[in-house]
This record gives C-alpha cells, structure tokens and sequence, in this order.
C-alpha cells in the first residue's frame, strides 16, 4: 500500500520528464520517421508524424551512391586518426603535467584552459593559404591536424585531471619492485587510466565528426571532404527528396549514438569532473 | 616519497609534454602569428602579399556590413547564451531533484544529452525540415495564430530561427557540467540550513548559486567565446540571408576570404573579432574579480 503510494508521487516528475525529453528530441524523432516514409507521403499537408506505410528505400539509395560512401568514409578516417592523435598526445601531455615538476606549470595549465576557448575560425586565411603551400590542401593530413588541435586542449585537461586522481604510490611500488618507467607507464598506468581515456578519446571522436568549417574550406569534392560538408550541400535541396536527406542524415549520426550509449557514462563524467575544476 | 618522485623526473616530464606543445604551437601560433601579418598586407593573385599598413582596418571601419555583422553577432551569441542557461538550468534542477529510480534518472540524462551528438550541419537538416515553410511546425502555428511563419525567409525570424538550433545544440553540454556542480554542493550544506528553517527558495538562493557561480563564470565564457565565432549553422541554413539579417562576423570573413579572395581584409576581419572576443572576456572575467572581491 505504502509503496504504491510512493510511486504515485513521483508521477508528475516523470510526466514532467517524458514531455521535456519528447519537445527536445522532437527533431530527431521527426527526422528518423521521415526517413522511412516513401517519397508520396513527403508533400502531404497537413504533413503526418507516422509513415503510412513504411520503407527502407531512402537508405537503399544513400548506399547506391558513391558519393556518400565517400563523405562517409572521409569522415570516419578522419576522425579515428585524429581521436588516436589526440589519445596519444593528450596521454603523454596529461601524465606529465601530472606527476612531474615543470617549469611554468601554473601557467601553461592556462594556457591551455584558454586555448581550449579559442577562436579558430579566425585562422580559416593562414589555413587554406599555409595548406596551399605546403600541398596540404585536400589531403586527410590537413584535417586530421586541424581536427586534433582544437581537441587537445580539453583532452589534456581532462586527461591531466584524470591522471591526478591515480594514487602515484601504485607507480612508485612498481618501480621499487623493478620495472622500468616505460612498463610503469604500459603496464600499471595506462590499464588504470582507461576509463579516463575513453571518456575523453569520445569527446574527441564527436569534435572530429562533427567538425565543417575547415573541412569546408580545406576540400574540394567528395574525394577527401567528410560527411559533414555531405550534409551541408543537401541544405535547400528540401523539396527533392527529404527522407533520402532524412535517412543521410540518420547515418551520419547512429554510429555515433551507439557508441555513446555505451561510454556514455565515462563521457559525462569527464565532462562533469571538468567542469568542476 | 610523494615529492621524491616527482622530483627524481623533472627532466622527463618536459619530454612527456614537449610533443603536445610543439604540435599546438606549429597549428594554432603559427597560423595566429600569421593571420596578424596578413591583416596588414593586400593579396592579389599577381603579387602575393604586398605590405598595406592599415589599409585593410580602414576599409574594414568605414564598411556598413562590417557593423551589421557585429550587432547581429552581439544578438546571437547573447541570446543563445541566455537561452542556454535558462534550459540547461531548468533541466538540471529536473534532473537533479530526488529521483526514485537512479536507473531512470540516466536514461532522461543520456537522452536529454542527444542533441550534442548532431553535427551542424545534420542539426540544420533536422530544423530545416520543421521550418519549412509547409512544414510540421506551421501546420501548428497555422492553426494557433492563423498564418504560417517564413521561419528563414522572414528578416524579422531568420536570426532567431538560427539562433535556436544554436541553443538546441549548445544546451546539453551546459547541462551536464550544471548538474556536475549541483552534485558536488557538500549536502551539510542544505542540511544546516534546513535546520535554520530556510525554504526551498531561500537554500536555492543562497546556497545553491553561490556555490555554482564560478563554474557559471567558465561557462558563460566559454560560451560567449565559440558562440561568438560560429559559423557552421549560418552557412547551413541561411548563407547570411535574407537581406544580411544573419550575417555573422564569421560568414563575414569566410564570403571575403573564401569567396571574395581578399585574403589581408579578411584577415583583419579576423583580427579584430579576436581582439573583440579577449576584450569581452577579459572584461567580464575583471568584473566577476572585482565583485568577488567586495563580497569577500
């Protein structure tokens, strides 16, 4: 008796939730119903949530053309270099701001703290002119370094705050016992800081797949341009096709949703250990 | 023992950071130092850069759309900033009340986190399709106010319309580094003032906001300075359209730059917009000090 009465009173709570979660995600609910309406049942008006009848046509065509299987491609390559580039560097970067005394710590750490607000649209000249010069312009490489700067900042952060939060004796046990710093780091670190790393290794991974501008400005065609800039053409195309751009649309973003359901945990608490310090 | 180690590898700690710091300093101070010596050169195609003193600032001044683009700037990454706040806000104190079931309590944060995942451009589709000008949201509009809204088309929305896939997207983010303050107030805190009779409002006021006021600071900052310079969602969706009633500093400088090839105006562009964005900071952060100050 007392514990249904106890449910009850959490149901305004919940109605409250459900409907809050419903008018955000709305959006995405629409989008994803779209896409598997048939081309008939886009230009009814009033226009209609639910597919009258359903179909996977839309996607069927995303695949048959080469494009997209390009700008899917180039967006994925780009990304996993740059999320290992940022893992990599951000790692070593986070471990020694950690654990050693460095000259200048305090205001390096700021430093970084403020380039992680920095405003790099106003370097979109010197990009497109030095990655001209350099032959960089349409590669991967460009991107990827591009895409791994403006990440770095917060994965050193995070990283460094992460790193602080492992007992240093565990490292100095280890060395006492034998092991050399480099199995230190491999063998006793690096397993430990694991959770940290993948937290942060997402948030880089969505920066990287999410980012336009310079993928803008650095591509020309299909060729090396990721999904994003695929996305950005299809933008007053509407009357055409809206569940083929619906079901783009998905796709570009389902690989990312599953695996975010799965780290999604390590993401918000490296998110909320950050923004805490 | 603790400072002995610490100690023991102060040289490799330099070695452990040098490859971060000489990557950041080639592909961000490189470029910045650059974008600097731009600004006061003139580009053709011909003659590459040619020294021009202060030519580009000068033009740049006396140019109309130079300061449409600050004000409808100023519009936007003002309103995106409150809008933010006010939904990350009342979202967090729904997420962070009493929650019978933590499960459940989760899965909402994991949903309501949704919408950090959508790229730029996927959100401008999203939107897009409920703007259209037959679409979903004026059916309903339709039917409330009696005519449909051009929700793009419209100088009077445009911005606006923009400006709310902003927040939409922004929000989650803000969100969740909100609840992680709200979390971290040590609850004795409540509790003593709960003691003292305080009510809900009262502990709100003054427990809950000062505690969050410098996380609320970091944020604000960090807001304002890559709002400021958006300009992926502009591009999308309106190309600064309809008549200049989005143009963004930043589409600015990508439509003289990229399109227009005017490499040292662009630049300027740039420079400025920089200096605009440290000088807004600076002086919020310089208030925020001072007023900390005077309460301590």
């Amino acid at each position: 008796m007392t514990r249904k009465r106890g449910q009850f009173r959490y149901f305004p709570l919940y109605t409250l939730a459900v409907v809050v979660a419903f008018l955000i995600l709305f959006p995405a609910i629409f989008a994803v119903l779209t896409s598997f309406k048939p081309i008939r049942e886009i230009f009814v008006y009033p226009p209609t949530m639910l597919p009258h009848t359903w179909t996977v046509k839309p996607y069927i065509s995303v695949f048959s053309q080469e494009k997209y299987l390009h700008y899917f491609f180039n967006g994925y390559f780009i990304s996993i270099c740059s999320t290992f580039l940022c893992v990599i560097l951000g790692s070593l970067a986070g471990y020694g701001l950690s654990r050693f005394k460095l000259p200048a710590k305090r205001t390096l750490m700021l430093a970084i703290l403020a380039m992680q607000m920095f405003p790099g649209a106003v370097l979109m000249i010197p990009y497109f002119n030095l990655s001209r010069q350099l032959g960089l312009y349409n590669t991967y490489l460009a991107l990827v370094m591009i895409d791994t700067v403006f990440a770095l900042p917060l994965v050193i952060w995070l990283l460094k705050s992460y790193f602080d939060s492992i007992p240093v004796s565990i490292e100095e046990a280890a060395l006492i016992d034998g092991c050399s710093q480099a199995k230190v780091l491999l063998l006793v670190v690096a397993p430990l800081a694991r959770a940290g790393v993948i937290g942060t290794g997402m948030l880089a991974f969505i920066r990287a797949w999410n980012e336009f501008l310079f993928a803008l400005i650095l591509t020309k065609g299909p060729e090396r341009a990721p999904i994003t800039v695929g996305l950005a053409e299809l933008f007053g195309q509407y009357s055409i096709n809206w569940n083929g751009i619906m079901a783009i649309t998905t796709l570009a973003v389902l690989p990312l949703l599953i695996v975010f359901i799965f780290v999604q945990r390590y993401v918000i608490s490296g998110i909320m250990s950050g923004g805490v310090k | 023992m603790l400072e002995g180690y610490k100690d023991k590898f102060e040289w490799r700690g330099i070695l452990f950071i040098a490859p971060a710091i000489i990557f950041l300093f080639l592909v961000v101070i490189y470029p910045l130092f650059k974008v600097f010596q731009y600004s006061f050169q003139e580009y053709s195609p011909h003659h590459s850069f040619v020294f021009a003193g202060l030519k580009q600032y000068q033009s740049l001044f006396s140019n109309e759309l130079f300061w449409i683009s600050i004000k409808n700037t100023f519009i936007f990454t003002i309103g995106t900033i409150v809008l933010d706040l006010a939904l990350a806000w009342g979202i967090a104190l729904l997420l962070n009340v009493k929650w019978p079931n933590l499960k459940a309590r989760n899965f909402f944060r994991g949903a309501l986190l949704l919408p950090f995942l959508f790229s730029a451009p996927a959100s401008a589709l999203l939107w897009g399709i409920l703007y259209q000008p037959l679409g979903f949201l004026n059916n309903i509009i339709e039917q409330i106010l009696g005519t449909p809204i051009n929700f793009l088309g419209d100088t009077r929305y445009a911005l606006f319309s923009v400006l709310w896939v902003s927040v939409w997207r922004n929000f989650p983010l803000i969100m969740i580094l909100i609840l992680g303050g709200l979390q971290s107030i040590p609850p004795n805190l409540y509790e003593a003032a709960g003691i003292d009779g305080a009510n809900r409002i009262q502990r709100f006021w003054h427990i809950t906001l000062p505690q969050m006021r410098s996380l609320m600071m970091t944020i604000i900052v960090i807001d304002f300075a890559t709002t400021f310079i958006h300009f992926d969602l502009v591009w999308t969706m309106t190309k600064g359209g309809p008549l200049r009633s989005t143009y963004l500093i930043s589409f600015f400088l990508y439509q003289r730059g990229m399109q227009a090839f005017k490499f040292g105006y662009a630049s300027a562009i740039g420079v400025i917009t920089a200096l605009i964005i440290s000088a807004c900071v600076g002086a919020y952060i310089f208030i925020y000090s001072k007023r900390m100050e005077a309460r301590a």
